[in-house]
């Protein structure tokens, strides 16, 4: 091929690429409209809410932090916030570690006996969260329930867990773990079945026991999958425990299971409280983006993308 | 001068006119009526077609809206001004609806007169505000306590010797939590803050200043009220401090020896008692020898339109909804309170109470029963909470009455302050 050839290939070449370039954007543009008209701009109004005092049949009032200002006043508040870290700190032992011995020990068992036990440990995540809540509702209650049936049968009486303010939190905490257990075990066990058996079987020869195999390669190697299952724990938990509290204690007794999303709700869809939900709103955002730049910053160092 | 042309002209174009203005005159009024009667839905709807019989120039739309989200919905569509003509809103929401989504007043609407003639004053007074009205009762209820007469009974009680006072009543439920062993009484919440409301009224206090600018609930009688909620949660054992959803349940499932619960709920208790347990009624129990003074609970109609034609035809429908005609077998059909001030003369209602004796307790309080207290501004739930949770700290013993019910008073008049 001559160089005048070569030349011309090149001009059609970047002339096509000139007359293509558009269609990127063009792909993609529906799902930047759909973004920015369903996610941006609601949150951009939001933030601007969280300043305003809407007045019916007038312009809304400007009336600067005082929206922030009675939300934070209130102890309903203190309380959501303080019960929204007890939501996120618990979820992490419960949504994101346990889940991890579980699922290494259905990858190891293999077979259709591990079938089983996914298929087990999958069904409360196919179950709607009001069902999962009325279920344990009537599992804990303390009169009729199956669990003070069972204690009753050793002479044993069921303590009064829900309607209890030191306890009320955890039941809720528990529930929702409970119901996302068997989705986070699947995660895991496809983040399972991407490491080498034969890598174990080095190890093995070299010496390695169960619990040096497990820290030093399945850890590491697991690793992307645990990051993504913490991300989206700390993301999702307070949002994961909204219909448990509102089927089984509506924030109560005495806000010992409110949170930050429950209380927004209230204020928006009960109170039409727009300015104080918003500000609330604001608040739960950028708290948990602060959490996922914290934890971004901290573990993804330590995370084995290799 | 008018030619043949201009003259055909002026005739067409007065032609067009007056048929135009005949067809506005029988064109229908159509008006919106927001309203959550999920269980009477179909009663409701043959309700509005006896209307649009009546009064073949008005077309009523109803619309089933969720009874939580109704008052923001309605305060939503204010904004953009697209309100219903009539919502159906819970009475304690009056004030908020007035100041923030614009309702209307009543008076001096054709035909409004009637209201005080069809509904009692100490119902129709829940309307009232700065001297105008504007809301009218619909689907009123009153406290009552619901007996499960096979548990007094096993618990060496009468049952038909009910507790008249709160004081007879912590005896009893003592009697029947030594006895039998099972949770004696639960007090249905009634939306959050109902029950304490009926406790602390029924004392005599009031839980708000006339001009609803702060709450005035701390007296040393509702502390004396609350304080006995307290002992029989908390020393007695004999009150219930499940959670609202179970001890329902419980006692509509017969384990349960007495529920406090509005009126509206007769029809329901009475089908779930049917082969379970023997269902019987007695009023809200008095305060010491106070007479008794019981907050209602359910929900009021306001109108919103601002267009003088579909606010008369919106009024007319007010009319007829609250006449005896219609409020008389709505209430025996639904359990609610009667509204007419001579119920208990009428046919209907004396016919079902042959039928049904233990149902006039409805009709024995209705004098008794006042307005629920209408928090004032944006943030009812809010203090709705506050007072929820100081009966909530008060059965678990996280405080005597004394220091409770202060604070809470504190801090509801707070946010009455803080509030729009």
């Amino acid at each position: 091929m001559n160089s005048r050839a070569v030349a011309l290939g090149e001009a059609r070449g970047d002339a096509w690429a000139r007359s293509t370039a558009w269609r990127p954007y063009a792909y993609l543009l529906p799902l930047i409209v759909l973004l920015g008209v369903f996610t941006y701009w609601p949150l951009l109004q939001t933030f601007r809410f969280g300043f305003l005092r809407l007045n019916p049949g007038g312009p809304p009032e400007f009336v600067g932090l005082q929206n922030y200002a009675g939300v934070f006043a209130h102890n309903q508040f203190q309380d959501a916030l303080r019960n929204s870290v007890v939501y996120v700190l618990g979820a992490i032992p419960l949504k994101v570690l346990l889940p991890i011995p579980i699922a290494f020990f259905i990858w190891t068992i293999g077979g259709r006996i591990a079938g089983f036990h996914k298929s087990v440990l999958f069904v409360p995540t196919l179950l709607s969260f009001v069902v999962v809540s009325v279920l344990w509702i009537w599992m804990l209650n303390p009169v009729a329930g199956f669990l003070a049936s069972v204690l009753g049968l050793v002479g044993l009486g069921m303590p009064v867990l829900l309607s209890n303010a030191d306890t009320a939190i955890y039941v809720i905490l528990g529930v929702s773990a409970w119901k996302i257990l068997g989705f986070n075990v699947l995660l895991y066990l496809a983040g399972l079945a991407s490491i080498r058996r034969d890598l174990i079987e080095a190890m093995r020869v070299d010496g390695a026991g169960d619990w040096v195999i497990f820290r030093r390669l399945i850890v590491p190697l697991l690793s992307p999958t645990i990051f993504f299952v913490l991300i989206s724990t700390v993301v999702f938990s307070i949002q994961q425990v909204f219909t448990p509290i509102d089927v089984m204690t509506q924030g109560g007794p005495a806000n010992a299971t409110t949170n930050l999303f429950y209380i927004a709700y209230q204020y928006t869809f009960e109170s039409f409280n727009i300015g104080f939900a918003s500000a609330a709103v604001t608040l739960l955002f950028l708290a948990i983006g602060a959490l996922l730049v914290a934890k971004l910053a901290l573990l993804e160092r330590h995370v084995h993308y290799g | 001068m008018i030619t043949r042309r201009s003259a055909t002209a002026l005739l067409g174009a007065s032609t067009i006119v007056s048929g135009a203005t005949l067809a506005s005159a029988q064109a229908p009024t159509t008006i919106t009526l927001w309203h959550y009667q999920t269980g009477n839905r179909d009663a409701l709807r043959a309700v509005l077609d006896q209307f649009e019989a009546a009064n073949p120039t008005i077309k009523v739309t109803d619309v089933l809206k969720n009874n939580e989200t109704m008052a923001s919905e309605i305060q939503a569509a204010a904004m953009a001004n697209r309100t219903p003509d009539i919502g159906q809103v819970l009475g304690r929401l009056v004030v908020g609806m007035i100041r923030n989504a614009g309702a209307q007043p009543l008076d001096g609407l054709p035909e409004s007169e009637a209201l005080e003639r069809h509904i009692l004053p100490n119902f129709l007074a829940i309307g009232r505000y700065r001297g105008r009205l504007y809301a009218v009762p619909h689907s009123f209820g009153t406290p009552v306590v619901y007996i499960n007469r096979g548990i007094l009974r096993d618990a060496g009680l009468d049952p038909d010797q009910p507790p008249r006072t709160w004081q007879e009543l912590r005896q009893q439920a003592r009697q029947i939590r030594e006895r039998t062993n099972k949770i004696a009484l639960y007090v249905a919440q009634g939306g959050r803050d109902v029950a304490a409301q009926q406790m602390m009224t029924n004392t005599g206090a009031d839980m708000m200043d006339p001009d609803l600018k702060r709450a005035t609930f701390s007296t040393l009688e509702t502390i004396e009220a609350m304080q006995l909620w307290q002992d029989m949660a908390v020393k007695d054992k004999s009150y219930g401090t499940l959670t609202e959803r179970e001890l329902g349940a419980l006692f509509m499932g017969g384990q349960i020896g007495m529920m406090i619960q509005s009126i509206a709920t007769f029809q329901e208790a009475r089908r779930n008692a049917e082969g379970k347990f023997e269902l019987g009624i007695a009023q809200y129990p008095q305060w010491k020898s106070l007479p008794r003074r019981v907050a209602n609970s359910g929900s009021t109609m306001l109108v919103f339109s601002r267009d003088a034609q579909r606010r008369a035809a919106a009024m007319k429908l007010i009319a007829h909804l609250t006449s005896p005609d219609v409020t008389n077998p709505w209430a025996v059909e639904s359990g609610y309170l009667p509204l007419d001030p001579r119920a208990s003369d009428s046919a209907l209602v004396r016919d079902y109470l042959a039928k049904e004796p233990r149902w006039r307790v409805a009709v024995d309080q209705m004098q008794d029963t006042i307005p629920t207290a209408r928090w004032p501004g944006n943030r009812v739930v809010e203090i709705q909470i506050v007072i929820e949770n100081m009966v909530q700290a008060l059965v678990q013993g996280r405080g005597t009455a004394a220091e409770l019910v202060p604070a809470a008073e504190r801090q509801v008049s707070a946010i009455i302050a803080q509030s729009s």
